[in-house]
């Protein structure tokens, strides 16, 4: 069943004049790991961003329509797109550390959010937290509750972002390079650790990144943009196999192989 | 900008505020200066001798203790009406406090919602609080705090409701372009996210993130509260005569210098010492908060 549907989008910023998002159209199904791969400045963030309607302040949905479960997210009041964030649809951050408020313990943000949108207690909302801590697998989560973002790891403020995220049963996650600010092994674990939510909790993800081994590791399919556009889209296993946009091409061979010397990367359509 | 992560570091745990006080030579010294001013004015009733109105017309002018002609009794001698000079000093000091906290907690009271609202608001509401800002800057805060003296009356609690009015734009112009930076930060991006409502955000994600600042700006309004109520009562304009305020004291020191320069002196060099702690503990805080300026060393 079709969750999202985002048609022909298009999202302009003030003072310019061409669209930074141009025509986009993608679904996503329901439970599947979308990703949205490009080279920085191709609109995949802008894109995600757009779903939450939590655009930059000079960014403007200029047409098209993004069908959420049937309504259209456009033409909700903010009241009531407020409702849906969180909820329904949310977002995780590219950088971890700053997506956490400094000025709290992690447990007094994640109570917040329990209780304005589940409507939990205090003790509830415990009961609660360290649950979703476990399940992101953070060993000790009440000593972990109990202290600030500071002081804590890139890696387990990320998963806890996630336990955040995945706290009230979104339909749907929108991850906005949640891995690029952490190293290597961290960035698996988080992938795998994205992976296992989407299968106990049934969520759809739109996984944004420029890294397209990350992307084929977790993506159920892949849409691959450029300059505001989606140039091809496809399951991710057919997209390595058979890739038709020249971009694409570029794209898959612009990522180093072990072993292989490479002097300068090729551009687009001097293969 | 101030950095939030390094900042709450130091302000989150008991331990870490009193690491921050202790660390630097400059936040001790004010510290210090600001305890002893607080303890002596709370103490006030308890510590001074005298009645700080009580007149003894045959020992005016009394030098202090230890001084040719002076008397045990007056520590540090009397003035022209006979009064006890200590202990008037005493119980302007808890003028001084009583002025600098009070009118503090109201400015910041105006001045901090206003900025954290137009900050992380803009649009109208932002425009229409800085043009006002701008024109209420463009008086000078000593005339403005003379009109208004000279249409409330005098007396203490209008001094104090004069240096709200002539002041609340100093929180509201800093704190405002502080929130301008903590708007765009990621974390207010996934507070709203989660479904927080503007108002949640202000309170729960940027308010905290302002304290700091709070802190350094507070300092410094206390010792421009602690000038302007000496500066007002020195012209005669700040607290009624029965009130005992360091600067009525100075002005009345002023009239019989040459018989007893002391009743001058005191009042002026505490006025000086309380003024010059606040300011280097504002400058310290500001130094260990601001890391533009700890870069730097």
């Amino acid at each position: 069943m079709v969750l999202l549907s985002v048609e022909d989008l298009k999202i302009r910023f003030l003072g310019q004049d061409y669209n930074a998002v141009d025509g986009v159209n993608f679904t996503v199904e329901e439970a599947e790991i979308l990703g949205l791969v490009g080279e920085s400045g191709a609109g995949k963030s802008i894109t995600g961003r757009s779903i939450l309607r939590l655009l930059p302040s000079n960014g403007r949905i200029v047409g098209g329509r993004i069908l959420f479960k049937g309504t259209d997210l456009l033409s909700l009041s903010e009241d009531d797109m407020r409702k849906i964030r969180g909820k329904e649809i949310t977002a995780i951050q590219q950088d971890p550390l700053s997506s956490l408020n400094p000025a709290f313990r992690i447990r007094d943000q994640m109570f917040d959010i329990l209780k304005i949108h589940l409507g939990l207690k205090w003790k509830e909302a415990k009961e609660y937290g360290v649950k979703l801590l476990e399940e992101v697998g953070i060993p000790a989560p009440e000593v972990v509750l109990r202290k600030f973002p500071h002081q804590l790891s890139g890696g387990m403020c990320q998963r806890v972002m996630i336990a955040i995220a995945f706290s009230c049963n979104p339909m749907l996650v929108v991850a906005d390079e949640p891995t690029t600010a952490l190293d290597v092994i961290t960035q698996a674990l988080v992938v795998n650790l994205m992976k296992r939510m989407r299968e106990k909790h049934k969520t759809s993800i739109i996984f944004i990144t420029h890294n397209l081994a990350l992307a084929s590791n977790i993506c159920d399919r892949i849409a691959v943009m450029k300059l505001g556009k989606i140039v091809e889209m496809k399951p991710t296993k057919e997209l390595f196999k058979a890739p038709e946009h020249p971009y694409t091409l570029t794209l898959l061979e612009a990522v180093p192989r072990v072993g292989q010397r490479v002097t300068r990367l090729k551009e687009e359509g001097k293969a | 900008m101030l950095d939030l992560e390094q900042v709450n570091r130091r302000l989150t745990t008991a331990r870490g505020v009193f690491s921050l006080l202790t660390s630097s030579k400059k936040i001790l010294f004010g510290i210090i200066i600001l305890l002893v001013l607080i303890a002596i004015g709370l103490l006030a009733p308890w510590l001074s001798p005298f009645d700080p109105n009580e007149q003894t017309l045959g020992k005016a002018y009394l030098p202090p203790f230890g001084f040719n002609g002076g008397d045990s009794k007056y520590l540090l001698g009397t003035d022209s009406l006979g009064r006890d000079i200590l202990s008037r000093f005493i119980h302007g000091a808890s003028v001084a406090v009583y002025v600098s906290v009070v009118a503090t907690i109201l400015t910041a009271a105006i001045g901090v919602p206003l900025g954290v609202t137009s900050g992380y608001l803009r649009g109208k509401f932002d425009e229409a609080v800085m043009r006002a800002v701008d024109i209420w800057m463009s008086f000078p805060p000593v005339l403005l705090a003379i009109t208004l003296i000279s249409i409330l009356g005098t007396g203490l609690n209008n001094v104090i409701i004069a240096i709200v009015i002539a002041d609340w734009t100093r929180f509201t112009r800093v704190i405002r372009s502080e929130v301008l930076n903590i708007r765009e930060r990621d974390f207010v991006l996934a507070a709203k996210s989660i479904g927080f409502s503007p108002l949640q955000i202000m309170r729960h994600e940027v308010l905290p993130n302002v304290v700091p600042l709070l802190s350094i700006i507070a300092t410094l309004e206390m010792s421009v509260a602690i000038t302007v109520e000496v500066l007002l009562s020195y012209a005669g304009l700040g607290v009624k005569a029965d009130t005992p305020s360091w600067g009525s004291m100075i002005a009345d020191g002023l009239s019989y210098f040459r018989l007893n320069p002391w009743g001058m002196f005191i009042p002026l060099v505490a006025t000086i010492v309380v003024i010059l702690g606040l300011n280097i503990l504002g400058d310290g805080l500001r130094e260990k908060l601001d890391p533009r300026l700890t870069l730097t060393r």
